[in-house]
């Protein structure tokens, strides 16, 4: 599509307008927490190299200083945010240090003095100002080795884990985490939405959806009418199971029991943190905090953002404002877990059901494959897995991804829960090495 | 559908009963073979008695119906084509629903529901909506009909073509996803193929490409193979009906489709001896369906299956629509006042909620009458044209699970009723509900719960709306 002399030249050099301090502050944080000093580069002049080199902040008066060891292993909680719609994984983690990058992309491109470097390499989008300040773990280069270009054909793949498509589970792909780590609890997994989510599908755990507190107001509403209804669910319902075996009529009865007393659950959640942002996200991540505060045994939270990632037109702007929605909101959570003395139990990981094209197309980007997932909570912080190649395309000249969907779900499943990754996925994947 | 005035000797609901009823059987006939039953059905039927309902549900001719009105087709352009797809799919859904909800839905209508599960796909992928209605009238045409015929016709319906890349396979460059699924899903189960049949099988049904503007396939031979392939045993040059002929031929074929029907009208597994027989009866007449399902309807085990199985959301949805009368209620327009009071202090007959109920947009139209029953398809998660995957609408337990009994527990208030058309002076409010419900056979313990319920209200119009709406949520009522 581009010829080398059709465009001006670009290197690292180039600036594409003058450095903000609040970058050099975030990256050198970040820095130290790969054990690299504010002076580390790689091989080659980059901008940032021109400011002054100044000592790490100490470590003795740091909120960040060190990563936190995660707690043990039953005690241990996910939440899985998920970016619907495609979330561009170059944007996120732009590859500032490619020429390919901004060949291809003149005007959906992110800045070289923009982005919060990590390395002379790849930097992180400048919105995920807080967040760098964090631990976080990238993953780079997610995908499937088989691409479909379907958010219909990708979401499924993605909520199932079933990567090629080919298992038709009736289960979900956090369904089956819960039912691992199923102990009989009042909800073992919650997505946040108003209808029971494909991914939260399980065989025995009990799983549920909640959109906000408010959702359930028919169990939870103090009203006459609703509290002799509730009485008559409490009637109808029951916990006894006659030979341990329910049949068809008990699972009504415990389908009852178990949908009360989730709304005493929700009736009863701690109090609201308040400090978190007013974005939609903001709110469900919120819930999210006192969910896992209430210590009722919910252990997996899948949390679908309502932003839209599927930049077609408007790129930059659109995809702008999603970073700083994630960043404002699961700063916030990640704050909220430490505060509510959390912050070693939960695992915070992002998933999308594909990448964007490397190609930008009239202000937009179209569907592509390979993004990254962003760990955040008792990771080991900085770059994980492999960059993908920007020159070495498929042959629908999109990215190669280099961590595969199962080898990414294999790393949560037995890297954070201790479950065996062919319990619950098919095949023989292998997690991904050092990240948690 | 109100006014019956009952006699109770004649028509009491049995109370744990060690023989069903009439009454109850009849109204397991229905339940099975349809949607509902709707308040009276059962009542008019039991007239007759319970061989005589199975003869009517056998015999009964689907009611005429002109079909959606969809644009105009084909379309003038690609962007007239985007603006009329979301009316169009709006329109196809209410059709489609309105058939199901309507009291004359019967066995042919809970046929094509079965296909639609069967041999799948999903308006996820497929986008047209006129593809999706011309897939559904293959289903109408072949609900009782031919097994063979609609298999050949399904393989060359456009939709299909889309949702399992039909339309994308060539002879050179196969697409393997229909051959594998028609084989795995449709007709013959896994083990009884090879992964070499798969890859025969997508070469030599390859070469069919979707004219759009026809609503139909056409073959181009380019595109399709002459080689000559190994398939399922025989070795030839074959072309797509060629495959879908051998594999109807297939000893496989007739014990699949006889037990997954079988499990869908009786709600349990057959006996092996009864697969048997069942699959030899079909292969004898060559597929057709009516004798097979006449056949598994007239078993002794399918009366003797009651609330065997989950309901459907498809099927709890319509019932509870049908026992609280909610097509009956006029829907609320634009320029009705809603005002919040104590009985519905969150608003749940807010038309504001139309916005998503009746397909995402806000219009100045009152709601469709079935907007309520896509809302709770929705929040079930069964809605019509939208399966979770090539396999259909999973069986088992699940459809009862605590976050859908969560769900049914919200939508059991929030479908409307209609008033006064429930009498609980004949023996009691319960009485009254259950019947009006088609329950005609619950157990003690449920009867007890609903009575103490009742006690729980002092105000009559409370306890009638309360205790009809908390039917809804007994486990015989989420049973069929």
């Amino acid at each position: 599509m581009t010829t080398d002399d059709a465009l001006p030249e670009r290197t690292m050099n180039t600036p594409q307008g003058p450095a903000a301090a609040p970058n050099r502050v975030a990256r050198r944080r970040f820095l130290r927490y790969l054990g690299l000093g504010a002076a580390s580069a790689g091989a080659g002049a980059v901008i940032w190299k021109a400011w002054p080199d100044s000592d790490p902040p100490s470590t003795a008066d740091d909120d960040n200083a060190g990563a936190t060891t995660a707690a043990p292993v039953d005690q241990r909680l996910l939440v899985v945010i998920e970016m619907p719609g495609g979330n561009d994984g170059l944007s996120t983690l732009v590859p500032y240090g490619t020429g390919a990058y901004y060949d291809r992309r003149p005007s959906q491109s992110v800045a070289a003095n923009e982005v919060l470097a990590i390395d002379d390499n790849v930097g992180l989008h400048p919105s995920l100002i807080k967040l760098a300040d964090r631990d976080l773990a990238i993953l780079q280069g997610v995908g499937t080795s088989e691409p479909d270009l379907s958010h219909f054909v990708m979401f499924n793949r993605w909520w199932t884990g079933d990567p090629a498509g080919d298992q038709n589970y009736t289960t979900g792909f956090l369904g089956r985490l819960c039912d691992e780590l199923d102990a009989g609890a009042v909800a073992t997994g919650v997505s946040l939405g108003f209808t029971p989510h494909p991914t939260m599908d399980a065989a025995k755990a009990t799983t549920m959806a909640l959109a906000e507190p408010d959702a359930l107001w028919y169990l939870t509403e103090e009203e006459e009418y609703l509290k002799s209804y509730r009485s008559g669910l409490a009637a109808l319902s029951s916990t006894d199971v006659p030979g341990g075996d329910p049949g068809p009529a008990d699972s009504v009865r415990l389908g009852l029991a178990d949908s009360l007393a989730f709304g005493q659950v929700v009736a009863n959640l701690p109090e609201p943190a308040d400090t978190y942002p007013e974005t939609e996200l903001g709110y469900q991540l919120a819930l999210a905090g006192r969910l896992l505060a209430a210590e009722v045994g919910i252990r997996i939270i899948h949390v679908p953002m309502g932003g839209d990632f599927d930049t077609h037109t408007n790129h930059r702007d659109r995809h702008d404002g999603l970073m700083t929605e994630l960043d404002g909101a699961l700063d916030a959570f990640l704050g909220d877990l430490q505060v509510r003395g959390l912050d070693d139990k939960v695992l915070v990981a992002t998933t999308s059901e594909f990448g964007r094209r490397l190609d930008e197309n009239d202000g937009g980007l179209d569907h592509g494959t390979g993004s990254v997932a962003i760990l955040a909570g008792p990771v080991t912080s900085g770059l994980h897995g492999e960059a993908p190649s920007l020159t070495e395309l498929d042959e629908t000249a999109n990215i190669v991804a280099t961590t595969t969907m199962e080898d990414y779900y294999a790393t949560l499943a037995e890297g954070w829960f201790d479950i065996s990754a062919t319990d619950v996925l098919a095949g023989t994947p292998t997690p991904v090495p050092g990240m948690i | 559908m109100g006014g019956f005035i009952f006699t109770i000797a004649s028509w009491t609901v049995s109370y744990g009963a060690a023989v069903p009823s009439d009454q109850a059987l009849i109204a397991h006939v229905l339940r099975r073979t349809g949607f509902g039953p709707y308040p009276g059905q059962v009542e008019t039927a039991a007239e007759s008695g319970v061989e005589a309902t199975l003869e009517a549900v056998l015999t009964a001719a689907p009611p005429a119906d002109p079909g959606p009105e969809l644009s105009p087709w084909p379309p003038a352009d690609v962007e007239e084509f985007e603006q009329q797809r979301e009316a169009d799919m709006h329109t196809l859904m209410g059709w489609w629903i309105e058939r199901m909800l309507a009291p004359e839905a019967g066995l042919a209508e809970k046929m094509v529901w079965f296909w639609h599960g069967h041999f799948t796909s999903s308006a996820g992928k497929v986008e047209v909506p006129q593809f999706l209605w011309a897939q559904q009238q293959l289903f109408r045409t072949f609900a009782l009909g031919n097994f063979r015929d609609l298999a050949q016709a399904i393989t060359i319906d456009p939709a299909m073509l889309v949702y399992l890349d039909g339309g994308l396979s060539s002879g050179q460059d196969p697409n393997e996803n229909y051959a594998r699924e028609v084989m795995e899903l449709y007709t013959l189960g896994q083990g009884n193929y090879t992964e070499e049949d798969v890859r025969a099988g997508a070469k030599s049904l390859a070469g069919w490409q979707i004219d759009e503007a026809r609503l139909e396939a056409w073959f181009e031979p380019a595109m399709a193979t002459t080689e000559t392939v190994t398939f399922l045993g025989r070795t030839g040059r074959f072309g797509s009906s060629d495959i879908i002929d051998m594999v109807c031929d297939n000893e496989a074929l007739p014990p699949w489709i006889s037990a997954k029907l079988y499990r869908y009208f009786v709600g349990a597994e057959p006996t092996p001896d009864r697969l048997t027989s069942l699959a030899a009866g079909f292969r004898a007449s060559d597929l057709e369906l009516a004798p097979l399902v006449e056949e598994i309807l007239r078993d002794p085990a399918f009366l003797e299956s009651r609330m065997t199985r989950p309901k459907y959301p498809i099927e709890w949805v319509n019932s509870a629509m049908a026992a609280l009368g909610s097509l009956q209620v006029e829907p609320l327009g634009p320029e009705d006042e809603v005002e919040t009071d104590e009985n519905d202090p969150e608003g749940a007959d807010d038309p504001e909620s139309d916005e998503d109920a009746a397909g995402g947009e806000e219009t100045d139209e009152p709601e469709p009458r079935w907007a309520p029953a896509m809302w709770a398809y929705e929040t079930l998660s069964q809605t019509p044209f939208f399966p979770p995957n090539v396999a259909g609408w999973p069986e088992g337990d699940r459809w009862n699970s605590a976050p859908l009994m969560t769900s049914k527990s919200m939508l059991a208030l929030e479908f409307p009723a209609l008033e006064g058309d429930l009498d609980p002076r004949d023996g009691g409010v319960v009485a009254a509900a259950l019947r009006r419900a088609s329950m005609y056979e619950m157990s003690d313990e449920t009867v007890a719960s609903l009575n103490q319920a009742a006690g729980s209200i002092a105000y009559p119009e409370e306890r009638t709306n309360l205790v009809r709406r908390l039917v809804l949520l007994t486990p015989e009522f989420n049973l069929a």
